[in-house]
Order: C-alpha cells, then structure tokens, then sequence
C-alpha cells in the first residue's frame, strides 16, 4: 500500500515536472523507471533462481536501451529516405504538381494539398520535412483566401492523417505493444478512415465558417522553383512514398527492407550519376540519423520505463491500485478512455510517447483488458496527442510561421481530435474487448 | 498557356531584362525582351505601381525621342549575407541594386548552435532597425567558409518538451520567413569566376587555395559534375598523406601547411593537382587563386616550368588570381544578386 502510494507520488510528481517544462522527457522517463523500481524494492544488482538477472540496472535500464531496437532502427531508415525525398526533390515536385492539379479553386487546391501532405507523411518525419513542406504548403492555401488559423489547422490534420499510415510509427507501436505490425496496421486503418473524414470535414466547416467560396477563382501566388524532377523519371519518383507502404501493408514485408526498397526506387529515378548518387546516400543517412536523436533518444527512454513498470516486483505493488481504477466492462472501458484521451496533451500520462507507455504497459499487464483494446484506446489518445498537442514541435512551428496562437489551434481542432480519438475508443471495443 | 500565366511570364522576361541590363526605357526593354510596346507599358505600369520599378529620372535618347528610363527600386528591400567562418561571421545588407547599404562583423568564438542563431537574430533586427535601410528584407544568403559545413552549424528547436534539430537556414527561414540561399562560399567564388572567364574558352578549370583546395571544371561550357556537385576537394591529392593524417594540427587548413613547406615542396603539391587536372580534361585555361603568401612570383614561376616540361606547347594558358581566395565582397555580392533574382523573378 505505501509503496504504490509512494510509486503513484512519484509519478505525479515527474509528470508534473515534465509538464512544468522543468524536466526534459529523456531524463524523466528513466529517472521515473529507476523510481519505481527502487521504491518497489527491486535491487539494483541480482540473479533469480535460475540465473536470470532480475536487479535494475541489468534488466531495467541495460535491457530498456535496446527494447526499441527495431522501432529505432525502423526511425532511422525512415528518417534516412525522408531526407532521400527532401534532398532530391522528390517532395517539392509532389506539392509543386498538386497544386498545378488544383488548377485556381481553393477548395479543390486545399483538397489536393491536404492529400498530398497526407501521402507524404506517410515516409516523411522530423521537423526538418515539416519546414520544407510547409513552407510550400501554407504560402499556397493562405494565397487562396484560406485564412491562417484554417491553413495552420489543415496542414496539421493532413500531416496527422499521414501519419497514421507511417511505417516507422507502426513499428515503434508495435514494440509498445509487443504486438505485430500487421495488428497495428489493421487498427490504423480504421484510424486512417476516421482521421481523413474528420479532415474532410475541418475543410468544409473552415471553408463555410470564412466565407470562401468553392468556386472563387482566386490568383495562386506562383510557387517558388526549387529541385523539381519531371518526365518519366519524375513521375516514377513521386511514387516513393508509397513504395515502402505498399510493401509492408500489401506483400507483409518486413519494416526496414521496405524502406530499403524505397531509398534504392528513389536512388534509381532521381540519379544522375553513381557517384554523386552515392554521395547523396552517405550524407542523407547521416542527416537522417541527426533528425531522428531525438526520437531515438525517447525511446530508448521508453523501452527503459515499460521494462520498470512491467517488472514483477513493480507489478505486483501497482496492479491493486490500478485494478480499483481500471473500469471493467466495455461501456466502463470506452467512457473511461474516451473521458481520458485529451490527457495525452502536453505529455501527460495518456501520452504514448512518454508516460504512457509505461501506463499502457501496466494496464496490460492487469490482465483485466485485452492488450490489444489498450493498445486501441492509446492508440485513439495519440490522435489528440499527434496534432493537437502545443507542446509539439511541429504545432509550434506551423503556428510561428502562419503567426497564429499554438494553442488556439489546439483548442480548434480538438473537437474533431476527441471525436477520432471517441471513435477509435469504441472501434477498439467492439473489436478487441 | 493560360492568360494568367502569360502575363506572368512576360512580368519576369521584363523584370528579368532589367536586371540583367540595368536601367531601360520602356522601349529598349520592349527589344530586348522581344515584347511589344504595348505590353511591355501595362507590365511597367503594374511593376511601378508594386513598387518594384521606378523611373530614375535619367531620359534615354531612343530613336530621336528622349524617353524615361526605368530601373529595379533600390529601396524596396534589402538583402543579407551571412558568411560564417570558424572565427567570425560577417554580416552585409545590399540594396536592390546591390549596393552594400551595412556590414557588421559578429564574433563566433563560443558561438554554437542556438547561440550563433541568436547573435545573428539580433544583429539582423539591430541592422534593420537602422534608419539608413528602407524596406524590408527579402532574402538571405549563408554562405560557409573555411571547410565549415551546414550540418556544423545545427540549432535546437525547442517547445520547452519537445526538441528537435534544424539547420541554421531552416532556423533563419523560422525566424524571418524569406528565401534562404545556402552556399559554401569557395564553390561560390569558383562558379562565379568561372563564369567571368572568357566568353571564347570553353574548357577551364579553376583551383582554389584556401584552408581546402577546391576545383572547379567546365567543359565545353558546362560544369563538370565532381565529388561535390560543382566542386570536389582535392585537398588529399594536393597535400598528400603528410596532412590528412595531421590535419587538425593545421587550425588554417591547407594554406597553413602549405605554408609550413618550403617553396620547392608547394610547388611540387600544386603541381600535382595541377598535372593530374590537365591530364584528365582537354583545358584551354586553368585559373589558380590563393593567398598572396602562397601565390608568390616564385611559386607562378615554378607551376608554370612544371606544367610546360610536362606539356610542352599543349600546356593550358595558367591565369593567377592572387589574393582572390576569399573575395567576400564579390562572393557575398554574387550571392547577394542571386537572390535579389529569385525573389524579383519569383523563383
């Protein structure tokens, strides 16, 4: 009783600090792992009976370093084509033609921009792929008449829709969730469905609530020309987002293969000469590897706290605690995490990429709830946390650049969130619970 | 093509004219620009009416009728460069008609990262504020020297949770919202020297001699794709094992080893790039610039016996750029004018 009492302080406590901004999360998540474990009374150092080291420091913090190995490594080659894309043109030609194909109608360009943003999500990451497409993006649909606070919210929620379909993040769930990729992808799909109707959505009520008409025939400030590839081989290469994808979702091909797959298709189309296509490999994987620390750096945090709180010695202080709190029954189960999901905003414990993880792992471990409606019901919450958080960076970023409030945004967009989140809450119910 | 899109296009053809030719009369921009009067007048009226052009003033004598020319309007907004060396970065604004309008050395001495993004933030908007610059500003170039590297130069991007790391340029684009050019400043200098090489010669190659050595290629008009894009860096072949293995004791590169040799061994390294070049491609013209302390009457002497033992009488024509190893002002005004282009021609 007092050490969950004590385990439950302490986890208030970090959250509070990680929340307060006084605590960076990669320090918080092992200091909280550490935490935990030595208020639950697990030695540093130990064996059990058939030699298996149980103490802390061996199978919390050294084995939670290399947890995420393959989610990590999957960032990486994620990171690495991103940066093939960026660097070669690739993404600047699928936004340049997308908006030639959205000819002068606002609505049609907002369409087509939001799918294009989405199609590229689904490769690209990191802040880096964030500027270099919203810098294109945003200039073009506030030049339309969308205003700023509509353009900002529509980028996020496209980036958010392909966000669900990334790879990269499917493997970094599934080693959260200990489950396979394919079980990930089946539950993201209908968040991908809900995500792009909310999306929908957000544009025809933003259009309607600012006036702008359908039909206004309004001049597209002519987009700046960058690196642009054409012909054949441009054509060829604007499919590099969907290689990868295509590999994993449809021929069930390993993560990281699929990515390799999409590095060599881009390499082929945009080369123009082997050494300078090697050249750009050897520095793309370096960018890509930068643009992912921290990433990679979380997670290697993450890996540290689910291995904490999914220990025996932990589990079984925390498990009477948590039992009293776990709703049983799928009603209790959807209005507990439907309730609970905005508390994954400004990293708080619903947050996967933080301290809920280690909350996901221990609800798992309850035994009480299918792990796979608890992976459901993150998975929902992380809707709210992935585009509505002001504490992300690319809300901050999209938000400096068209000068709106951060969390005016937030406070516009998670209406649409909840409802995702609501929906995927009750999806993960009625096929898992 | 579309009405809008023409007229578009026509608006650049004569924006472009101007810039390239300097102050027209609405009738020699029509000439040069193959438009007709009449278009080329409602372009001009919708350019001053922007502000872009205005009519300086000055009357050109065409064709008997003394008509007014018109010229980019120098004060529309300025445009920055930013050259950042391991020591410090330079900071100079241009007008539109790429005057130097305030230059401001910032010292880079424990300047990293974030810190650097910020001392030159504030060197911006101290500049800007000035009265002496009008409008606002429209562009910016960064341009490394001294073997630094963008990846150098990466900045934090911080929410206080979340962070994630940017280069400087996508930093200053955050900060500024306006185009941002980034270039490595001895492949600016090589580029645009060759481009002022001699219109007739259409092999050349040009060898810089900084803290790396750095060529440049161009035959049959094009530049050679090498290592590095434009330039590769030939440093290795130039100074050979004795420096890779030791090059971090040489704070000022290739330029402080070289000059820790004797003048019989410089010659021998240079020459060494300098055969091995002219070996691979048919050069009509090398132009070779360094510092004034390495490219003495000595050295030329020495480069030139080696190259026409070698050669004989098919030894390129060797052209010496002393104390052309960093021409900031030509650079930054180069990059200056580059970007003055994209933005005036919306590219």
């Amino acid at each position: 009783m007092v050490q969950g009492s004590l385990i439950i302080v302490t986890f208030v406590i970090i959250a509070a600090l990680m929340m307060t901004k006084k605590l960076p999360t990669l320090v918080a998540l092992p200091l909280m792992a550490v935490a935990i474990c030595i208020i639950a009374g697990v030695p540093a150092v130990g064996v059990d009976e058939d030699g298996v080291a149980i103490g802390w420091l061996a199978s919390v913090l050294e084995a939670g370093t290399v947890r995420m190995g393959s989610a990590i490594m999957a960032v990486i080659f994620g990171a690495w084509l991103g940066q093939l894309m960026n660097k070669t043109g690739v993404t600047e030609t699928i936004i340049k033609k997308s908006a030639e194909l959205g000819g002068d109608r606002p609505l049609i360009i907002t369409l087509v921009m939001a799918v294009a943003c989405a199609v590229l999500f689904t490769t690209l990451s990191g802040l880096g792929s964030i500027i270099m497409v919203g810098s294109i993006v945003l200039p073009i649909l506030v030049s339309v008449g969308v205003p700023a606070m509509s353009a900002a919210c529509i980028f996020l929620m496209a980036f958010t829709t392909g966000l669900t379909f990334n790879i990269a993040n499917w493997n970094t769930f599934a080693s959260i969730f200990s489950v396979d990729v394919e079980v990930i992808k089946g539950f993201e799909t209908y968040m991908l469905v809900a995500t792009a109707v909310a999306t929908l959505v957000l544009i025809f009520v933003e259009f309607k609530r600012n006036g702008v008409k359908f039909a206004f025939s309004a001049p597209v400030e002519s987009a700046k020309s960058g690196t642009q590839i054409g012909g054949v081989r441009g054509a060829m290469a604007m499919c590099s987002p969907l290689i990868s994808i295509i590999l994993v979702a449809v021929f069930k091909c390993p993560v990281c293969p699929a990515f390799m797959a999409g590095i060599i298709w881009i390499l082929v189309w945009t080369s123009t000469g082997f050494q300078k296509s090697m050249n750009l490999l050897v520095k793309t994987c370096y960018d890509g590897i930068t643009d992912s620390g921290p990433a990679i750096i979380l997670m290697v945090g993450i890996g540290i706290l689910f291995l904490a709180v999914s220990h025996p010695m932990v589990t079984a202080v925390l498990n009477p605690f948590l039992e009293a709190i776990i709703p049983s029954g799928k009603i209790g189960f959807i209005i507990f995490f439907s309730l609970l999901a905005p508390l994954s905003l400004y990293r708080g414990p619903m947050n996967l990429f933080g301290l809920g993880s280690g909350i996901a792992a221990l609800i798992s471990g309850l035994g009480t709830i299918n792990p796979l409606a608890v992976m459901g019901a993150f998975l929902s919450a992380e809707r709210i946390q992935g585009c509505g958080d002001p504490t992300n960076t690319q809300n901050v970023w999209t938000a400096n650049f068209v000068e709106v409030d951060v969390n005016s945004i937030t406070k516009r967009l998670l209406p649409y969130l909840w409802a995702i989140s609501i929906i995927g809450v009750i999806v993960s119910a009625v096929v898992y619970y | 093509m579309r009405l809008k899109d023409l007229k578009t296009a026509n608006r650049r053809k004569v924006v472009d004219v101007v810039l390239n030719h300097g102050p027209l009369s609405r009738i020699e921009i029509s000439k040069a620009a193959g438009l007709s009067p009449s278009t080329v007048t409602g372009l001009v009226s919708s350019l001053l009416e922007d502000g872009l052009f205005i009519e300086t003033g000055n009357k050109a004598l065409t064709a008997g009728r003394s008509r007014t020319e018109l010229s980019v309007n120098r004060n529309l907004g300025v445009i920055a460069t930013l050259e950042v060396g391991r020591r410090s970065v330079l900071l100079t604004f241009f007008d539109l008609m790429l005057e130097p309008v305030h230059s401001e050395a910032i010292s880079r001495d424990s300047l990293e990262g974030n810190a650097l993004l910020v001392a030159v933030c504030n060197a911006v908007d101290r500049a800007l504020e000035n009265s002496s610059m009008v409008g606002d500003l429209l562009g910016m170039g960064l341009l490394y020297q001294e073997g630094i590297r963008a990846e150098d130069c990466t900045v934090m991007y911080s929410t206080g949770i979340q962070d994630a790391t940017i280069s400087l340029k996508d930093a200053l684009f955050t900060q500024y919202k306006i185009p941002i050019r980034e270039e490595h400043s001895q492949g600016y200098t090589i580029t645009q020297v060759l481009d002022e090489a001699d219109q007739d010669v259409s092999n050349a190659a040009v060898i810089s001699i900084g803290s790396e050595v750095v060529v440049s290629v161009k035959v049959d008009d094009a530049l050679v794709s090498l290592k590095g894009g434009a330039t590769a860096d030939i440093t290795p072949m130039v100074c050979g094992e004795a420096y890779c293995d030791k090059s971090d004791e040489y704070e000022g590169g290739c330029i402080e080893f070289l000059l820790s040799l004797g003048e019989e061994d410089r010659i021998a390294c240079v020459s060494r790039a300098v055969v091995s070049l002219c070996s691979l491609f048919s050069l009509d013209r090398m132009l070779i610039f360094g510092p004034d302390e390495i490219v003495t009457d000595k050295f030329v002497q020495g480069i030139e016996h080696v190259l026409t033992a070698v050669f004989g009488p098919e030894s390129p024509w060797l052209e010496w750029l002393r104390g052309r190893q960093l021409a900031s002002s030509d650079v930054s005004k180069t990059c200056a004018a580059d970007i003055r282009r994209a933005t005036l021609l919306l590219e």
